[in-house]
């Protein structure tokens, strides 16, 4: 029915919406709805929107309503109902609010704007973050690796003396005529056992740098009395080797220190000073004497394949080994 | 990948509604600089076999159902997704390089590609692959219903449930939006074509006559309708008929075509109300309040929005300029994208 009417009625209309073309599109509306005869209700009912939102547009009050593409579709409908021609309406009302609110589209952003692994960023980070690790990783590497060889040595050490009793009768041999007398005096000599590494060769011509230490080892010639140990004795020996007579300490030093090899074995010799290295696999039946400074940093790898020999006598590499991996300290000048 | 990076400095970001039935593109900060039909025309080479693109766009869909035997229009995307992957591919890189035709340098630009939302995984990552294979350096999706909502205008960001309906070539998407995401969509593979295909189907049932796609599109526009109106349209066309093979002319008016659509529009007309039912209340009342906004080439269709507020009972709302919301609506999410992306995007 409604569209028989507008067949009817838009003429006429048409021609008055020219004459009121400077009118508000509100006013326009209510001026057709109202020579139409159409009460708001009806159109409400037509239009599918609630009374107060016809007013509101019938009032050009455009506050209320919903944005403005809502508000050209009604006023888009509108039109058409009542028989108006609609473009002029837009055009006025586009005019009346020419700043169309652009909806804030974050929508598609957070799944667009997550940021990817190939980023530029994120490769320069991670690059950074790799190269800060691998440098700590270095740095500990560098800080730590001569340590790692030095730490299981000490303790090593010790045990080396005691458990090889058939040693100090050997170095004994030759003193003991001067054993008996230095007894009561062990407390002094005792330290360079200790400090043996570093002291003994600046010490071995002048045995007057061996009384400072006295101090410090105080403890440990106690404990080798109480024990009653040879070892004690053997060192205490030792000492007064050195201090009652100079030529035998020359002959200590120099030792010769062979490994010779039953079996492939992986070898890590270094010597103090650092000018002498022996490192690599060694191949069954090679034979080596070690050169420069003692004490020696030594790593087997088949400590099982290894015959060490000081000055030819058999030394017990696998007493210092854990696994069959033997890692402790050597000083050839003991 | 650098290289992409370097020459992105000399392109334009792209939001690209890749539709079946036409192509937009719009470039940032110049607005929507293409919009042709999803049509490429092939030569097959006799003796090589070789195929080379003769046209693409317009000159290919006035070849449409006129061409040779060795050249074939086709239209390379089907139901909103691609159905061609190859020649996809062509005609994105045709398109990109068209408008970046003037620059020196080949254009690796960023794209923003609006999909059907019912699109699967797999069509999804052969637009993609296929945007990136015509030159993009970086490929980005974006659902079709939200791009036609920011289009369109709607305040997809506020906690107000807003509908919209984008009919476009291939499908029909409807989107209940709230708070920047997507509360219920669904993508009915109902379009224009389908329009189209009805008119033939129509005619040839009711006139024994047989037309093209071209004079279907051609009287659809012309007097096609979703509503019975006041006023009743004619229009002249020429097919040829079936039963003596020879073309003959005759004329339809818009009640036919009417009659024509009903089966389509009904399709169209359902997933609506399936999404209405689907809505959470609040949202629905929401949309009740205020309306569905109708988006895409199908809102062109006459009295489409009276068929829908008739059948819904809800305030129904074409959208302005309703062809061009998708690709405006890819186009401001890209400048968001930007926006918020500076602090990301920075170091570029």
């Amino acid at each position: 029915m409604d569209n028989d009417d507008n067949a009817q009625f838009a003429p006429s209309l048409m021609i008055d919406s020219a004459d009121e073309r400077t009118d508000s599109p509100g006013r326009q509306l209510r001026y057709a709805r109202e020579r139409r005869s159409l009460t708001l209700e009806r159109v409400a009912s037509d239009l599918r929107l609630s009374i107060a939102i016809v007013t509101a547009l019938e009032n050009d009050d455009y506050s209320g309503l919903p944005s403005p593409v809502f508000v050209s579709g009604y006023l888009n409908s509108y039109a058409r109902l009542v028989g108006l021609d609609p473009a002029p309406l837009l055009a006025h009302y586009r005019g009346v609010r020419p700043t169309v609110e652009l909806p804030v589209c974050g929508p598609a952003l957070p799944k667009i704007t997550t940021i990817r692994s190939s980023h530029l960023l994120m490769r320069l980070m991670s690059g950074a973050v790799i190269l800060a690790l691998t440098s700590g990783v270095t740095l500990w590497w560098i800080n730590h690796r001569p340590q790692d060889a030095i730490l299981p040595v000490a303790p090593q050490v010790m045990p080396t003396t005691p458990t090889a009793p058939a040693a100090p009768p050997a170095h004994s041999s030759a003193i003991p005529p001067d054993v008996m007398a230095p007894l009561p005096l062990p407390n002094r000599p005792a330290p360079p056992a200790i400090d043996a590494p570093v002291v003994p060769p600046t010490s071995a011509p002048l045995p007057a740098p061996s009384p400072p230490p006295a101090p410090s080892s105080e403890p440990r010639p106690q404990r080798g009395r109480d024990s009653g140990s040879l070892v004690a004795d053997a060192t205490a020996a030792d000492a007064t080797a050195i201090a009652s007579a100079p030529p035998p300490p020359v002959v200590k030093k120099n030792r010769e220190v062979a490994v010779s090899f039953k079996a492939p074995c992986w070898v890590d010799i270094r010597d103090a000073s650092g000018r002498f290295k022996l490192i690599g696999e060694m191949r069954k039946g090679t034979r080596h004497v070690l050169a420069g400074e003692p004490p020696y940093s030594i790593i087997f790898g088949n400590a099982t394949a290894v015959d060490m020999r000081v000055d030819g006598k058999v030394f017990d590499v696998r007493a210092q080994s854990r696994g069959n991996i033997a890692r402790f300290k050597f000083d050839s000048t003991e | 990948m650098f290289f992409r990076r370097i020459r992105g400095l000399f392109s334009n970001d792209l939001a690209i509604d890749l539709g079946t039935a036409n192509t937009l593109i719009y470039v940032r900060g110049r607005g929507i600089v293409l919009n042709e039909p999803s049509v490429v025309a092939i030569r097959q080479d006799h003796d090589g076999g070789r195929k080379t693109v003769v046209s693409v766009g317009e000159d290919a869909k006035a070849m449409l159902g006129r061409t040779p035997q060795n050249i074939t229009a086709i239209r390379p995307l089907k139901d909103g997704v691609i159905a061609d992957f190859t020649v996809t591919e062509k005609m994105l890189q045709y398109f990109i390089h068209k408008v970046h035709e003037s620059r020196m340098i080949r254009p690796s630009p960023r794209v923003l590609v609006c999909v059907p939302c019912g699109s699967t995984q797999v069509e999804r990552r052969a637009i993609k692959e296929s945007a990136a294979g015509a030159g993009a350096r970086e490929v980005y999706l974006i659902e079709e219903p939200m791009a036609a909502a920011i289009g369109a205008g709607l305040p997809v960001a506020e906690a107000r449930g807003s509908m919209v309906l984008d009919i476009g070539g291939g499908t029909s998407e409807v989107g209940v939006i709230s708070l920047n995401g997507i509360v219920y969509s669904q993508s009915a593979r109902i379009g224009g074509d389908t329009f189209d295909d009805s008119i033939i189907n129509y005619v040839r049932r009711n006139y024994g006559t047989f037309i093209g796609e071209a004079t279907a599109e051609r009287v659809k526009h012309s007097i096609g309708s979703a509503f019975p109106g006041s006023e009743v349209l004619e229009i002249e066309v020429k097919g040829r008929n079936l039963a003596e093979g020879m073309p003959r002319s005759f004329t339809l008016n818009s009640n036919e075509i009417l009659e024509a659509l009903q089966e389509p529009l009904s399709g169209i007309v359902s997933a609506v109300k399936i999404a209405l039912e689907q809505t959470p209340p609040e949202l629905g009342s929401d949309v009740a309040e205020r309306g569905i906004v109708i988006t895409g080439g199908g809102a062109l269709l006459r009295d489409i929005d009276r068929l829908l507020a008739e059948e819904t009972g809800l305030p129904v709302v074409i959208a302005e300029d309703p062809l061009t919301c998708v690709a405006r609506g890819g186009g401001k999410a890209l400048d968001m994208m930007d926006e918020r992306g500076l602090d990301f995007f920075a170091s570029e």
